[in-house]
């Protein structure tokens, strides 16, 4: 187990590395962005300040290395939109808000899901298979946004029951949770389904019943922990997506996040800010998929002992 | 034979499942017994309902599937869901039956055991099912001693091991332990050696037999193979399209088969002291168990086949006390005879 | 078994007569029972597909829908960047079908326009999708060793770029077109295909009929194509066709934040995007886009999980 540990945790970092100087390079052969070295459009202090802080006139390798190098202290530079603050503060004062939505939605994907999934697998009735099916396929249909819009004219607008804009209070998460978990409840209820309705045609379910245990008992000592193990391979990914933001919801409800972040960069064309917060996001891909692995090894000995 | 205590007695077993296709008459009125240290065997190829009306009587059959008719008379008591309330009171007995006085081991050791869970686990939960005040230390003790009992080697260290980490002769044995766990009255083996090396076929045969000796308990050997149950079994049932067509004890099967599906088997087995004999299939293929022929299910490919057979069920003809025939030769033959002598 | 001959024989010897003895003809004998008439693969999934009806509805609904696409645009007398002014935010009506925006442009050519877009960003994702993808994934499934390892590894870094990176280094490369977008959402998504198409290279490539087939001596590239890709072509058809929604999905959400294509060009997400302000007093003009893509997402999986099932092997 410890040797599996290691080895994920260096692939990891191979990963992030080979991520890191894959998005430099590319940020420096894309015609006009300060650091291809063609900065007229840029005003004159910034470029300045660029040029003195990534040291632009030197050769790209040691540019590339010096930036390594502050990365790893944790100075990605400071963002060209918004003058002299420092990306990486404005990523720790989004992070926050990003993170708690996205631990509400995976909470609200995760429960829902598995809860509508179990329920298709074991009822008897073929309605409620078809009804499960059928919003499945609804939640993987209708996009989040508007999701989020209807909730927003219905719940905020009209019935005035839920606030539309922040995050200051409880009920704020209810209507972003919500939008942000619907395809993911649609895909995990999906997945437990199929899994469950597998593991229980599985040989070993006939022996469990031979010797006596009880129905639940089967369900839950011998389908359970075989059942859940391609939904945690689909839920780490996810807790991933989520907890780095949507940047669609966060944008829609004024969530002060790293989602709605990253859209006005893109927007605005803040290479600092573009390129710290996609080294972030695959550092936090990489992790949740070396987290996903490690659980899939507790639960299934036959990865954990190879 | 002297006076052995019946434990299982199946009396006109009728099964049958829906499908998309229609209901498939899986078991049609099947009835036979089987006495305390007998080893019974039930021969037939696959979709003969050999394996169906064994899970009938263990009450495993699949969610699609259900007894239609029939007593299972086990240790007196009736067993077929008929004799209960309802479905619930039926489960309920079933449960504390399962493992406990009735047992059975499977067929494929690398399917049949639950790959997440360790060896031990699976083992301790049949003993503690029915045993369930006497506390982990104690179950763990049994299960050790359960493993040594099948020859499973160093059961302190393999008991902590997960059934991928176990050969196939070794998981085999650890299916025929959960079997075994609780002493059981009858103990059902569905082809528990199809799956593995012929090398290993003879052990866990002999640890079968061994088990039944010790313990006086019932076996029902289920087998597509007429050599497997040879050597094994007191007496055979031969199944055919849902039906026994021929019952005797193990040396009338083989030395004076009745029934031509019998005879056609046999002349499939490689028999070592009699080499130079050709092997011979049996052509064509069973019949389709969605509409169940009328007369004989074997007529199709039988090469003495008469009209009569396609029309009607031919009932059974006793040869010997023990030996019974459902075949149209047979009263074929006693007309001639008749004829002969009046 | 209780019935003695005797019996047996009183009850028969009335009613059975000789002749009934007589050896039956060979002619006679069912000896070969078929159980499943034979059918191709493919004639036995069309026929699973068939009785599907919510998968042949959706298909009839996506047909309608491209050809809409094509058509209406060069048949209406409106385009989508026309604006009139005195046919500002006009409920539907005789000349316009679905009414118009507050620059009163056609809504319903904006909508087939928007398809015109959303419909090519889906196609083309697929596509990219498919070639990438299939071939990447047989390659590192089939090769295996390091280089499998090597080339998964970069699967897995290209699966770490967010999506908004690409598109803006497509934008940035190509410019604000619906080209980039198709390049951008491609690129990003054939990873998946990648990963699926090698686990079930890497599965089939240990299963015994694949092995008995290099041992009869068929050749490397014999044994990929006629048994691997054969094999896989199932999983490979499903996922295909569920890239589809899900690339349109991202051009909607993209547009729907204001990056992709340019204004006035029409795609369902700016569209949304655009009545978002009007929402309380023109709700209408929200309802078409968001029509538009739920109904064709909804068909698109319909389609997807349709063929999902005809084609499992398990369920023949």
């Amino acid at each position: 187990m410890g040797k599996y540990l290691v080895k994920r945790l260096l692939i990891g970092a191979v990963t992030l590395l080979a991520l890191a100087t894959i998005t430099f390079f590319l940020m420096h052969a894309i015609p006009g962005s300060p650091f291809a070295g063609e900065t007229n459009k840029l005003p004159g202090v910034v470029k300045e300040r660029l040029i003195e802080q990534y040291g632009l006139n030197e050769p790209i390798h040691i540019q590339y290395i010096k930036y390594l190098g502050n990365a790893l202290r944790g100075d990605f530079g400071t963002s060209l939109n918004r003058r002299g603050r420092q990306v990486v503060d404005i990523i720790k004062s989004g992070l926050p808000n990003t993170a708690r939505l996205g631990a509400v939605a995976f909470c609200i994907a995760i429960g829902v899901g598995i809860l509508l999934g179990t329920v298709a697998a074991f009822s008897k009735h073929r309605w409620v298979n078809s009804a499960v099916a059928f919003v499945a396929t609804i939640g993987v249909s209708i996009p989040s946004f508007l999701l989020a819009l209807l909730m927003m004219l219905l719940f905020g607008v009209v019935l005035r029951w839920l606030p539309i804009v922040g995050l200051s209070s409880w009920r704020h998460y209810i209507m972003p949770g919500i939008a942000l978990a619907l395809a993911p409840i649609a895909m995990i209820s999906r997945l437990t389904k199929t899994s469950l309705t597998e593991v229980m045609k599985q040989d070993y379910m006939v022996l469990a019943r031979s010797k006596g245990t009880s129905e639940l008992m089967v369900i839950i000592r011998h389908a359970l922990k075989n059942a859940l193990i391609p939904v945690v391979t689909y839920a780490g990914p996810l807790l991933a997506t989520l907890l780095t933001g949507s940047f669609v919801i966060e944008t829609l409800f004024s969530v002060p996040g790293i989602g709605a972040e990253f859209v006005m960069s893109v927007s605005n064309r803040d290479y600092t800010m573009i390129m710290a917060l996609t080294i972030f996001y695959g550092t936090f891909i990489i992790v949740c998929n070396i987290v996903t692995d490690l659980i899939t090894a507790v639960l299934d000995p036959r990865i954990r002992l190879r | 034979m002297e006076q052995r205590k019946t434990v299982l007695e199946v009396k006109n077993l009728k099964v049958e499942f829906k499908t998309d296709q229609g209901t498939v008459y899986a078991v049609r009125d099947v009835s036979f017994d089987v006495k305390e240290g007998e080893i019974l065997g039930i021969v037939g190829e696959s979709g003969s309902g050999k394996s169906v009306s064994m899970l009938a009587v263990m009450g495993l059959l699949a969610d699609n599937g259900r007894i239609a008719d029939g007593d299972i008379i086990f240790n007196g008591e009736n067993i077929a869901l008929k004799g209960f309330a309802d479905g619930k009171a039926y489960e309920k007995r079933m449960r504390e039956i399962r493992g406990n006085t009735m047992a059975m081991i499977f067929q494929d050791p690398m399917t049949f055991l639950n790959p997440v869970l360790t060896v031990g686990q699976q083992l301790r939960e049949v003993i503690l099912n029915h045993n369930p005040d006497i506390g982990k230390a104690e179950a763990n003790r049994r299960t050790v001693e359960l493993m040594h009992r099948v020859g499973i080697p160093a059961p302190e260290t393999r008991i902590h091991q997960y059934p991928f980490e176990f050969s196939g002769g070794m998981r085999q044995r650890v299916v025929i332990a959960i079997a075994l766990a609780n002493r059981p009255k009858l103990i059902i083996a569905d082809e528990p050696t199809t799956a593995l090396d012929v090398t290993i076929q003879a052990q866990v045969l002999d640890l079968i037999r061994e088990m039944s000796v010790q313990t006086n308990a019932a076996v029902i050997m289920i087998s597509h193979d007429l050599g497997v149950v040879a050597n094994l079994c007191d007496r055979i049932n031969m199944m055919y399209g849902g039906k026994i067509v021929e019952t005797g004890c193990a040396h009338e099967i083989f030395h004076e088969p009745n029934h031509p599906y019998t005879e056609g088997l046999l002349k499939c087995v490689n028999n070592p002291e009699d080499d130079g004999r050709e092997l011979t299939p049996i052509p064509g293929s069973p019949p389709d168990m969605l509409k169940p022929p009328a007369g004989c299910p074997f007529v199709d490919r039988c090469d003495r086949a008469m009209r009569i057979c396609k029309a009607q069920m031919p009932l059974a003809t006793e040869c010997s006390d023990t030996h019974s025939s459902a075949c149209w030769l047979n009263e074929k033959k006693r007309r001639e005879e008749a004829e002969l002598h009046g | 078994m209780e019935q003695s001959s005797e019996k047996m024989a009183d009850i028969l010897s009335d009613e059975i007569r000789d002749e009934d003895f007589e050896l039956l003809d060979e002619s006679e004998k069912d000896s070969e029972f078929v159980a499943v008439k034979g059918k191709t693969y493919f004639q036995d999934a069309w026929s699973r597909f068939r009785r599907n009806w919510l998968a042949m509805i959706s298909l009839a609904f996506l047909f309608v829908m491209i050809v809409f696409a094509i058509v209406v645009p060069i048949l209406s007398p409106y385009t989508y960047d026309g604006m009139d002014f005195a046919q500002i935010n006009a409920l539907p009506n005789a000349s316009h079908w679905l009414g118009t925006d507050r620059f009163g442009r056609d809504i319903f050519v904006r909508i087939m326009y928007g398809a015109r877009i959303s419909l090519s960003v889906g196609f083309a994702a697929a596509a990219l999708n498919l070639v990438i993808g299939v071939a990447y994934g047989v390659f590192c499934g089939y090769v295996g060793g390091k280089t499998d390892l090597i080339l998964m590894r970069l699967v897995d870094i290209i699966y770490s770029v967010p999506i908004l990176l690409y598109v803006i280094l497509a934008m940035l490369i190509f410019g604000s077109n619906i080209f980039s977008m198709m390049i951008a959402i491609g690129i990003s998504s054939w990873v998946g295909m990648a990963r699926l198409v090698r686990g079930q290279i890497l599965f089939l490539k240990e299963q015994e009929y694949a092995q008995a087939a290099f041992i009869m001596g068929a050749s490397r590239a014999r044994i990929m194509f006629k048994h691997l890709i054969v094999n896989c072509l199932g999983p490979i058809i499903v996922n295909t066709t569920l890239i589809v929604p899900s690339a349109i999905f991202t051009e909607a959400f993209l547009a729907f934040v204001g990056i992709g294509i340019s204004l006035p060009q029409a795609s369902w997400g700016t569209m949304a995007n655009d009545a978002r302000s009007l929402l309380q007093t023109q709700p209408l003009q929200m309802l078409w886009p968001v029509l538009a893509i739920s109904l064709t997402m909804l068909s698109l999986n319909f389609i997807g999980d349709g063929l999902s099932e005809a084609l499992d092997p398990k369920k023949r």
